[in-house]
């Protein structure tokens, strides 16, 4: 008897120690696909309400999967791209049915994919735009944004982009017979960033152990330039600047365009002591922010110690009437930001003075210092005042490198424990309906956790960086900052940032995440699987490299839902 | 240099120079050749080299310079990749090597091959019928061969598909490859070397390409935790990714970029390991040497875990160095394995040699250590003494040097120079050169530059290095058992802002500069 009530007892503080503890939650197993993957997406495909989960192979193989009612991974059919290496793909209302499509642009065209029926037969392509192809050596499908509203007018259109720039494919409307077409407007310059390893390192006796190439096709960037509430394009090509205004009909007007080059200061450049310092940059910044607090930016160009301000209006951005200034010196960096909380855009002058080489190479045995002068001008009456309101010379000591090199495990081991109070974490309705939860990674990274959160969280992180600089730049006592005072302060920066969104509340649920030395977290994933109405976080890991697989075959990924035990 | 020889040449430069760009662009390049007269009895002036200038359009800089037997004579052509800053045309341009008098003609000996936008890479290859070496272009994605017909115009032949590392041209300008072609199979025929993510393909005449995979890369530094930061050593720079996130997961997708690409791969050498005559082809990556033997059609692929010091500096280690060569004679590659390691506050490079053992492999323990200081550039495994065995040529920085400068900044530094005689087993102490060498550190100083050059059987070698703006050669001289190095034989001014580089000849190289390439033969 009293051993059944010890039993009893001891079931009972289990489920109660279960039910209290943060750390309850049920795994259903997960989905590890043999192939190595290229990308996932999550979607509804077949409009149920229910998100599917999208695997992309390497190989261009597209699986289906659903949730289980036991919450296992379902696969419910699967297609293979045509053209794996230079597929790009997305998901987007394309065919007006409910739910989403795949949409694939490679070197054939734009088109949506369509999954096998019921009956497990392949479904062909159905084309969208021929002519909006993607010919880049991606080497493997890429998920991109490539579908987006561009001109808000309810229709997915195309960015395409090539090593030239992005083609935008522009949707027109539903024809009479319900097809569907899309105009291609002119190509949009945008700074393509293409590397490749220097040869000539190798040819002056400096051995190269790997050689790399990349290259980036940045999104064009968009923001509403003249306040009509439509997003306006913002191109660039060298030092020439353009601005494509959308009109009412959703078209895009010939670009405003603006040259830096033509903004030149006639004072000579800041002389430099032979041998000591030199003040980094020559050429002209162009910063866009709000100087007047009229809701639309406005933009300043400063070259040397010259400073254009350009107040934009409805008309858009022009760069004819100007307020220019001087200023104290040469000017490195210029940044708008809002530093004394009046809602205008305060301007930000940075002069950086680096040492020359030969005090360079002294920085090999002794610290060097580096000399950052920032000057603020508060925003006043459309412009800056003549006279700077703050002001201050702050210097970054960097200690003898060879010793930085010799201790480098020290280094290592400060920048990673910084490094990792950045934490991953998603937003989404997890605890009910409407409401903005946050799934945050604990910052030992051993497990996820669920805060509930109603209306949106807040977005701290400009905010508190506003904060941090105005503090480091003008506030704090001490002007010098070596590498531990730099450490500290971005460590606190992000413990800021996290304990913002979350406070001092504690999680509702947590649950563990898998060992990161076998398999690392990578992404985090929301949606809705089930048709509850609550989101779900899907946790994506990285199988950890041993080095027994070779690099073509890698990587490999587990999927697995999470499930919070307080739900 | 004799006043009538400066003279000529000075009018010779500004008549090219002034000439029209309407001429520069009807593709002929203007050119200088000057054969200096060597002036032997006079003492006080060191005797001057022979030089030759190829002069392009203010509109065109040379992109990069190799050299490679095009036309399969036997001797090594100049292959010279140009870009056209107006035009944003780039090209390339072959100066067939002379057998007797001036080594090239300062116009290219074929007109100049305008490559297409999307070509990253040429190489230079016989993997046709047609004479000769064809020019094989790369695009991210294909390999193709360039001919030319009777009537001059270009005809084309794939070779095949490929995916080479690198997936977009940058800058406008093509990356000449003359390390990609060889006879890898020992065949007799040319093969192409590839560079491809994480591997290399290996193009073969008439043949499907082979495909070598390799383990990817793996970070040095760290990975870091769940879901935190990516923190990496990459070369010289530390990166570190900071996922700073609020949970807005839809937004960031949205901001990404529309498309992009990333790949890398080990540098591929083709070294003789085992002795036996054919090369293998060897590439450094996660503390292992990948060797890949290409035999009887086939790829053999193995790998040898490199015996790294545990001590050594992991993440990042700036004299990081592998070196395979035959030091002792036994025709077997051995290995020569640079490491740093922290030994108090100080930082200790070790250069350790490991012999080949009789089954190639190598031991757990170095044969032979030498400890050094911080290393300027990476050590040179060359016969210095004519003894036909390597010697070691070190050069560090003097570091008490540094600390004892109390003043402004310096404009030079002291770098020492020491040379350690190679015993076959071990590299002899005491060096037989140990000798300082000052190296400019003002901003308009042109870049440093030192080449041991091998030394002629039973003769000692010398030294070619850049000294105040001028090219020197300095000879290396016996005295009893140890090397003096002696005052330059053989000087040349160098143009502001000329940065040097090694010919394969030790007694050519090149003087670049943005339109303009001097070949230099030294006496």
């Amino acid at each position: 008897m009293g051993a059944r009530f010890g039993l009893c007892e001891l079931a009972a503080a289990i489920f109660a120690l279960a039910l209290r503890s943060p750390l309850a939650a049920q795994q259903p197993p997960a989905l590890e696909p043999a192939a190595p993957i290229a990308c996932e997406l999550l979607a509804d495909t077949d409009g149920d309400g229910c998100v599917e989960l999208l695997v992309i192979t390497r190989a261009g193989l597209v699986t289906r999967h659903a949730l289980g009612s036991d919450g296992a991974f379902r696969a419910i059919g699967a297609l293979q791209l045509s053209d794996p290496t230079h597929s790009l793909i997305a998901v987007a209302d394309v065919d007006g049915a409910p739910g989403e499509e795949l949409v694939c642009c490679d070197s054939t065209g734009t088109s949506w994919l369509p999954f096998p029926g019921a009956d497990g037969v392949a479904r062909p392509a159905v084309p969208l735009a021929r002519r909006a192809r993607c010919t880049l050596a991606l080497g493997q499908p890429q998920a991109s944004s490539f579908t987006q509203d561009l001109d808000q007018d309810g229709r997915v259109d195309l960015l395409v982009p090539s090593l030239q720039g992005v083609t935008p494919y522009r949707q027109e409307a539903l024809a009479a017979d319900g097809s569907r077409s899309f105009r291609a407007l002119d190509r949009l310059v945008t700074p393509v960033r293409a590397r490749v390893d220097d040869p000539g390192l190798e040819r002056d006796g400096r051995p190269v152990r790997e050689r790399t190439g990349s290259f980036v096709v940045p999104r064009i960037e968009t923001e509403d330039l003249d306040g009509d509430g439509k997003p306006d394009l913002l191109t660039r090509e060298g030092n020439v600047h353009a601005f494509h205004l959308q009109d009412e009909k959703g078209g895009f007007r010939a670009p405003r365009t603006v040259d830096l080059a033509q903004f030149e200061d006639s004072t000579p450049k800041a002389a430099v002591a032979p041998g000591s310092t030199l003040v980094l940059g020559d050429r002209q910044l162009l910063q866009r922010g709000d100087i007047d607090g009229d809701g639309i930016p406005d933009f300043v160009i400063a070259h040397r110690r010259k400073v254009w301000t350009f107040l934009s209006s409805k008309d858009g951005p022009q760069f004819t009437k100007a307020h220019t200034q001087a200023v104290a010196d040469d000017v490195s960096a210029v940044l708008l930001a809002d530093l004394d909380d009046d809602k205008k855009a305060d301007l930000l002058a940075f002069q950086v003075q680096v040492p020359g080489i030969g005090a360079l190479l002294l920085g090999l045995v002794q610290s060097i210092d580096i000399d950052i002068k920032a000057v603020g001008y508060r925003s006043e009456a459309g412009a800056f005042a003549g006279a700077p309101k703050w002001r201050r010379t702050i210097t970054l000591r960097i200690p003898p490198i060879l010793q930085l090199i010799g201790k480098q495990d020290e280094l290592l081991a400060k920048v990673q424990a910084v490094a990792d109070k950045a934490r991953l974490g998603v937003r989404g309705a997890f605890t009910g309906k409407g409401r903005s939860d946050l799934a945050l990674v604990r910052s030992d990274g051993l497990a996820l956790d669920l805060h509930a959160m109603d209306g949106q969280a807040p977005t701290l992180a400009s905010a508190a960086g506003r904060r941090l600089m105005r503090r480091v730049l003008f506030e704090d006592p001490n002007p010098v900052f070596d590498l531990d005072r730099v450490l500290t302060l971005v460590g606190g920066f992000l413990d800021e940032v996290s304990g913002g969104l979350v406070g001092d509340t504690p999680p509702v649920a947590s649950t563990p995440l898998r060992d990161a030395k076998q398999w690392r977290l990578g992404d985090l994933l929301v949606g809705a699987f089930d048709g509850d109405g609550l989101a779900d976080v899907i946790a994506v890991y990285d199988r950890v490299d041993d080095g027994s697989l070779p690099a073509k075959d890698l990587p490999l990924r587990a999927y697995e839902r999470v499930r919070f035990a307080a739900k | 240099m004799p006043p009538y020889c400066q003279a000529q040449e000075q009018a010779a430069l500004a008549a090219a120079r002034t000439r029209d760009d309407a001429r520069y662009r009807a593709g002929c390049a203007i050119a200088t050749t000057t054969a200096l007269l060597l002036a032997p009895l006079a003492a006080q002036t060191p005797p001057q080299p022979t030089v030759m200038t190829i002069q392009l359009p203010e509109t065109t800089t040379i992109a990069d310079v190799v050299e490679q037997d095009v036309d399969g004579d036997g001797l090594l052509d100049l292959v010279l990749a140009t870009r056209n800053r107006g035009e944003r045309a780039a090209a390339v341009q072959v100066h067939l090597r002379a057998k007797d008098g001036a080594p090239f003609a300062a116009s290219p000996s074929r007109p100049p091959f305008a490559l297409d936008r999307d070509v990253v890479a040429v190489a230079f290859a016989d993997l046709l019928p047609a004479p000769g070496r064809e020019c094989v272009l790369l695009t991210p994605e294909r390999a193709v061969a360039a001919t030319f017909a009777a009537d001059g115009s270009p005809e084309y032949t794939p070779l095949g598909a490929i995916q080479l590392v690198w997936p977009a041209v940058a800058r406008g300008q093509a990356i000449l490859l003359d390390d990609a072609c060889g006879d890898l199979d020992g065949d007799g025929d040319d093969d192409l070397l590839l560079p491809e993510p994480d591997g290399a393909a290996w193009l073969r005449a008439e043949k499907e390409p082979l495909r070598w995979s390799l383990p990817a890369w793996r970070n040095p530094a760290t990975a870091g935790q769940n879901g935190a930061t990516g923190l990496r050593f990459d070369g010289s720079r530390l990166e570190a990714q900071l996922t700073f996130d609020d949970g807005d997961a839809e937004a960031a997708r949205d901001n990404g970029p529309l498309a992009r690409a990333s790949f890398r791969t080990p540098t591929m050498r083709r070294i003789d390991l085992d002795g036996d005559g054919a090369v293998e082809v060897v590439a450094v990556r996660n503390d292992k040497a990948f060797v890949a033997r290409m035999r009887d059609g086939a790829l053999q692929a193995s790998a040898i875990t490199l015996p790294l010091p545990a001590d050594r500096l992991i993440a990042f280690d700036p004299a990081f160095d592998v070196q395979f060569a035959d030091c002792n004679g036994d025709t077997k590659a051995d290995l020569l394995l640079t490491t740093s390691a922290r030994r108090g506050d100080e930082l200790e490079v070790r250069v350790d040699l490991f012999l080949a053992r009789a089954n190639g492999a190598f031991g757990d323990k170095q044969d032979a250590r030498l400890r050094v200081q911080t290393l300027a550039v990476p050590p040179q495994l060359v016969d210095c003494d004519g003894d036909g065995v390597l010697d070691l040529a070190l050069r560090t920085v003097k570091l008490d040097a540094l600390r004892a400068f109390n003043g402004e900044a310096p404009t030079s530094i002291e770098t020492q120079l020491t040379i350690f005689r190679g015993a076959g087993d071990r590299f002899v102490q005491p060096a037989m050169l140990a000798t300082v060498l000052q190296v400019a550190a003002r901003q308009d100083a042109g870049q440093p530059y030192l080449r041991v050059l091998h030394a002629p059987r039973g003769q000692a070698g010398s030294v070619l290095l850049r000294e105040d703006d001028q090219l020197l050669r300095r000879p290396l001289a016996a005295d009893g058992r140890k090397l003096r190095l002696d005052p330059p034989d053989c000087a040349m001014p160098l143009p502001k802002g000329a940065r040097l580089q090694a010919a394969n000849d030790a007694k050519e190289a090149f003087v670049r500069r943005a339109h303009e390439l001097t070949h230099v033969r030294l006496p």
